[in-house]
């Protein structure tokens, strides 16, 4: 899976808040479009708008009505040549408030009349807008009359009432809408994955190396059931293949093995020195075949085979039966107990990489080499000599890398494989200091021991 | 002796076979899981040589239905599976030990000698390893005709040692066997003991040598004269 991919709820929920911006600045530029074809509508909020403002000014003390131009309003209405005029009078007559020039008498109705709860004037055609009109409002139990009269509207009041008529009749309703489909799709969409989820869990814990096995297709919806139908036809394919490998490494092992007994048990019945040199062939050929076997099982394995193994008896056992081939090829073999630290790992992988170092040490390290195979407490196998030293493998991408038979080439190889599998370190270097330097030392270095090292148990209680 | 080889390959039957009457015993080969069956219902046999691969069944099936019937007969299993897995299931299964092909003549007669030291009908129980010779019945040990005088520490300490030929012998066994003299144990013991023996043998040309694997135990080979 690659870094950028993200979940697909996040997907959904970007594109819908997306979608809904648009679709809002669509709605947006269509409704103000409708309230700018009507002036008139637009003038009569407008003065609502400005009467309901003003009308925050009253107070009453004691029964006596009082007015004030509140703060905000000063700019607009408290200030002559403005282009805002007001006034404000209770139903007598008696003027508690005005800002007002001769055009007063114009603009408003008489003092002397009774004035109609609501009236509203146009004085142009168009923009910017110039009404005037008036209003009726309740404070307690006195009304108060406000007049007012606005002249071109010199400080867009009218953009105020355009704002507030689109946070109230679109914004609002279209968040919530946006809330629920929002919340609804990231539903659907949890619960649809579920069965992905699952199917993705299941896929997982699938073993190639299982006859039978595969996703339960049952109760997935359709897309996913295809989905997971592809993926099992693909897992037959890979069993196949595991299969066919598993055939052919026990073909090669047979097929090729019994020839090779047979040609060395005739050899051996020849006494001659060149039948001994066809033997040494031989071996050499037997060791190669041994070698791909091994890759061949490495390839098949995974984790799955990894049990606790304590290294060592397992390296003690390990030591004691390649001393054989070691003394008879004239060297000599040890092995270095630490604290037995206990690791994760496949035996028989394990076994492959420690006799793949020890053979490599005993055919390159010369005549009389002494090997020491030891185990370190934090969790590591290392195999040394006190041979002629180790000389840089070929780069793995040269030429006949992989046809040296049984030389450093496929047997390290084995080695780091066996270790890459084990979440392992494997380093392989000059050992002793010196000139030309002495000896080489291989280790695997474990990620880690599962057990608890000697002396560190917490004290009881 | 009389040994049973089952083989499917014709050819490697009749050079085992060969190996085998050279070596003074008498041998019945045959080819197949129920040619196998058909002769040892005919035959008590001293060891069974026994290919895992065979045309008609896999020989693992067979050994598992001679320890159903009771049969201790030994049983040395010959594998062209050489993962040590694989080894581990032909054990479990009943064979006693196991040689991986290709093999060489020398182990499969020490392998097979072993197996037969083992059998309750085994006769004259002589430990050999290059010119030295063991003989269980007197408790002799000697070389080339010449008696070599040894302690019953040290006798016990070489039977173990020729019983593995070839094969480590861990160094706890030595000190468990030791350990049944009634003496007290110093740490060395057993390095001491060691290089009394050696010291003793070296004196004759026993063609073998004992081996010290350091941190694991003890090894007696031979050595190509």
């Amino acid at each position: 899976m690659s870094a950028r991919a993200r979940p697909l709820a996040s997907l959904v929920a970007r594109r819908i808040v997306l979608f809904a911006a648009l679709a809002m600045l669509a709605q947006l530029a269509a409704v103000l479009w409708e309230y700018v074809r009507e002036p008139d509508n637009l003038a009569r909020l407008l003065l609502e708008r400005e009467t309901e403002a003003l009308a925050a000014g009253f107070s009453l003390h004691d029964g006596r009505l009082g007015y004030e131009l509140p703060a905000g309003l000063r700019a607009r209405y408290g200030r002559e040549g403005s282009g805002y005029v007001a006034r404000v009078r209770t139903a007598s007559g008696v003027i508690l408030y005005s800002q007002c020039d001769e055009s007063c008498t114009e603009h408003f109705l008489p003092l002397e009349l009774n004035p109609p709860s609501f009236w509203m004037r146009m004085r142009g055609e168009g923009y910017p807008l110039s009404f005037a009109g008036g209003h009726t409002v309740e404070i307690g139990a006195r009304s108060a009359f406000i007049e007012l009269a606005i002249d071109r509207d010199p400080q867009h009041a009218v953009w105020r009432v355009l704002a507030d008529e689109a946070v109230d009749h679109m914004l609002v309703p279209m968040s919530l809408t946006l809330l629920f489909v929002l919340g609804a799709s990231l539903y659907s969409i949890r619960a649809a994955l579920r069965p992905v989820r699952e199917a993705a869990e299941a896929a997982d814990r699938l073993d190639p190396m299982q006859p039978e096995g595969g996703l339960d297709t049952a109760g997935m919806p359709l897309e996913i059931a295809q989905l997971a139908g592809a993926v099992n036809r693909s897992y037959a394919r890979v069993r196949d293949l595991v299969s066919g490998q598993k055939l052919f490494t026990s073909a090669i092992a047979h097929e090729i093995r019994t020839p090779l007994a047979i040609v060395r048990l005739e050899l051996e019945r020849i006494d001659h020195p060149r039948a001994r040199k066809a033997l040494a062939e031989l071996d050499e050929l037997s060791r190669f075949i041994d070698q791909i076997l091994a890759l061949a099982r490495l390839e098949a394995a995974d984790r799955r085979g990894f049990v606790p193994i304590a290294l060592d008896p397992f390296l003690e056992e390990i030591v004691g039966s390649m001393a054989g081939l070691v003394f008879e090829r004239g060297g000599s073999i040890g092995f270095e107990p630490s604290d037995n630290p206990v690791v994760e790992g496949q035996p028989a992988l394990l076994r492959d990489a420690v006799r793949n170092l020890v053979e490599n040490a005993v055919r390159h390290a010369g005549p009389g080499v002494a090997i020491l195979v030891a185990s370190e407490p934090g969790g590591a196998i290392v195999v040394s000599d006190d041979g002629v030293g180790f000389s840089a493998p070929p780069r793995p991408d040269a030429p006949g890398f992989y046809k040296r038979a049984g030389g450093l080439g496929i047997g390290l190889e084995i080695v780091r494989r066996v270790a890459a599998l084990h979440g392992a370190g494997f380093t392989i270097a000059g050992g002793a200091a010196g000139t030309p330097p002495r000896g080489t030392r291989a280790r695997i270095a474990f990620p880690g021991r599962i057990d608890r090292p000697a002396g560190t148990e917490p004290p009881a209680g | 002796m009389r040994l049973l080889l089952i083989e499917d390959s014709p050819r490697l039957r009749e050079l085992v076979g060969e190996t085998i009457r050279d070596a003074g015993w008498r041998l019945d080969a045959v080819g197949s899981a129920a040619e196998a069956e058909a002769a040892m219902e005919g035959e008590e046999y001293d060891l069974i040589l026994l290919d895992l691969g065979l045309p008609d069944g896999d020989g693992l099936d067979l050994v598992r239905g001679l320890r159903r019937r009771r049969r201790m007969t030994p049983v040395l299993v010959i594998t062209a599976r050489g993962a040590v897995d694989e080894r581990i299931a032909g054990l479990d299964a009943g064979a006693d030990d196991y040689l991986t092909k290709p093999f060489n003549n020398g182990e499969l007669l020490a392998r097979a000698r072993a197996l037969l030291r083992r059998a309750p009908l085994a006769v004259a129980p002589v430990l050999e390893a290059g010119a030295l010779r063991f003989d269980l019945a007197t408790l002799e040990v000697s070389c080339a005709g010449a008696a070599i005088a040894l302690t019953p520490r040290e006798r016990a300490v070489l039977e173990i040692l020729m019983r593995d030929l070839g094969r480590v012998t861990a160094k706890r066994v030595l000190e468990a066997k030791l350990s049944g003299f009634d003496e007290e144990m110093s740490t060395n013991a057993v390095e001491l003991l060691l290089s009394r023996i050696r010291k003793k043998l070296a004196a004759h040309p026993t063609g073998t040598a004992i081996e010290t694997v350091r941190g694991v135990g003890y090894m007696l080979r031979e050595v190509p004269g």
